[in-house]
């Protein structure tokens, strides 16, 4: 099915069953439509089915019921970037991050002087032939974005993509990111603890409260962009802040 | 500057003259029997004319064969069961108990049943390396392919990757760690199989040489098949060591053990 939305979902469910205990629903009616190229925040505690969801989008669970439409139909691109940068410690950067280009067979001129451009906005110029290995946690990631975003598709999935990172490499990795997104005009579905990581990010922050998951409140984040430090520094963010906190409980 | 660089060189082959006077003042100042224990220059004499006599170059190849086919069908066999069972649930609940029962008994123990069914030729010993090899390679290729995280699967379905992708890009190169991280082992273990094999029946290889020289109480021969052994030993340590340095750039290997 495609949709003139990037992402729709309508009624999904998903529910664990077991013979022994009560069902456990970890999703419950999910409605969402997600325009192209909006920044999308999935926050809530944990728990909620934030992570449930994502990999429901990405097709790596499949949803009790309910219907998932994707622009491009079934066979929707997607990049995906994991919490862990799941990595194949024997290639070096380049290799990993020209990896999908390899399994998809499109490793044409264009792709690759395309690569090379992301790997410059990333700040891996210089790391190319770096293994895994000699890389900090954040660097991985970079490498991780990077890859996923290699094969130009229009979709991009991240699962707390810099959870386990310290608060000052988050921060500067966000302002990057940004910038890729703000380059490359992906629609980003982005799934965070972190609540002013989610306002300074996000379009909308969609807000889930846990047992059964569900959406409790959509916020429309009405921040200038480009944002950076100003926007860290503006009392509105730290307003959204308060009252996102407030909504989560 | 020269002595710290290649201390690991120098001091074991300072310490060896010194341990073969010893020997020698030891076996001429007791006048030991040479039937007992000949000394060091004796010995040497001894394993020159072995390798003169020509005849020594042939046991040396049988050994050889026997480790070198057995192990590398002990992998091949180790390898394909080992993808089998970690793939397919049913083949492991199948195959499993009788692996774990195998396993816990001695494996040299079969070295009398192998030399009735198959002779006294390489084959019989051969197939006592396959037996030795192919069990822990087995098992680690289990291991190997359970080890691979969730979320490379999960990558590939991203991805969309066909099946043979996943097999080629992603569990063969996992299997290839594993495989040379185990196969000094796996060496180590052969030599012993294809030795203990020779001493229970053979015409031919050093674990011949062994129990000839124990029957005829030569103790010259004992001696020098030992010392062959330890050098062939020794040789295929290096080598694995070196081909997995070289395949295993990617990783953070432990410290060797020699040298």
């Amino acid at each position: 099915m495609s949709s003139e939305y990037s992402v729709e979902l309508k009624g999904l469910n998903k529910i664990y069953s077991n013979l022994l205990k009560e069902d456990t629903v970890a999703l419950k009616d999910i409605n969402l439509q997600i325009k192209p190229g909006e920044f999308i925040s999935i926050i809530g505690p944990s728990g909620c089915g934030k992570s449930t969801l994502l990999r429901i989008i990405g097709n790596l669970d499949k949803p009790t019921s309910g219907t998932i439409s994707y622009r491009d139909g079934a066979d929707q691109q997607m990049g995906f970037v994991f919490q862990d940068s799941v990595l194949l410690p024997w290639k070096n950067v380049k290799q990993n991050a020209e990896f999908p280009l390899v399994i998809q067979k499109k490793q044409t001129k264009e792709n690759e002087e395309k690569l090379d451009e992301l790997l410059e906005l990333a700040g891996l110029s210089e790391f190319k032939t770096a293994l895994p290995r000699e890389l900090s946690g954040g660097m991985k990631q970079r490498v991780s974005i990077v890859r996923a975003l290699s094969y130009d598709a229009p979709l991009l999935l991240m699962d707390e993509p810099f959870g386990a990172l310290d608060a000052l490499t988050r921060d500067h990795l966000n302002e990057e990111l940004l910038k890729i997104w703000q380059k490359t005009k992906k629609t980003v579905i982005f799934v965070t603890h972190s609540i002013e990581e989610a306002t300074f990010l996000s379009d909308r922050v969609i807000v889930m409260s846990a047992r059964p998951g569900q959406i409790k409140e959509v916020v429309t984040i009405d921040l200038a962009r480009p944002r950076g430090d100003v926007t860290r520094n503006d009392p509105r963010f730290a307003e959204y802040n308060k009252y996102l906190r407030g909504i989560i409980g | 500057m020269f002595y710290h660089k290649y201390r690991k060189i120098i001091l074991p082959a300072a310490f060896l003259p010194a341990f073969l006077i010893v020997w020698e003042l030891y076996v001429r100042v007791f006048h030991v029997p040479n039937y007992l224990l000949p000394g060091p220059a004796e010995l040497f004499w001894s394993m020159i004319r072995l390798f003169t006599g020509g005849e020594v170059m042939k046991h040396i190849a049988v050994t050889m064969e026997e480790i070198l086919v057995g192990t590398a069908i002990g992998i091949a066999i180790g390898l394909a069961l080992g993808y089998l069972m970690a793939k397919l649930k049913l083949i492991e609940r199948l195959v499993m108990p009788f692996v774990i029962i195998v396993q816990t008994a001695p494996k040299i123990s079969l070295a009398p049943l192998f030399i009735l069914w198959m002779g006294l030729g390489i084959e019989s010993k051969a197939a006592l390396v396959i037996l030795v090899v192919s069990f822990p390679i087995m098992i680690n290729e289990v291991a190997a392919i359970r080890s691979i995280e969730g979320n490379v699967y999960n990558l590939m379905k991203i991805l969309k990757a066909r099946r043979w992708q996943v097999f080629t890009k992603i569990e063969i190169p996992y299997s290839i760690e594993m495989l040379l991280s185990g196969i000094k082992l796996a060496l180590t273990q052969a030599m012993t199989g294809a030795v203990i094999g020779e001493m229970i029946g053979a015409k031919a290889g050093l674990g011949y040489l062994l129990t000839l020289g124990s029957e005829t109480y030569d103790i010259k021969m004992i001696l020098n098949a030992v010392i062959l052994l330890s050098v062939i030993g020794l040789g295929l340590y290096l080598i694995s060591e070196f081909v997995e340095r070289k395949a295993l750039y990617w990783k953070v290997l432990d410290k060797s053990v020699i040298g």
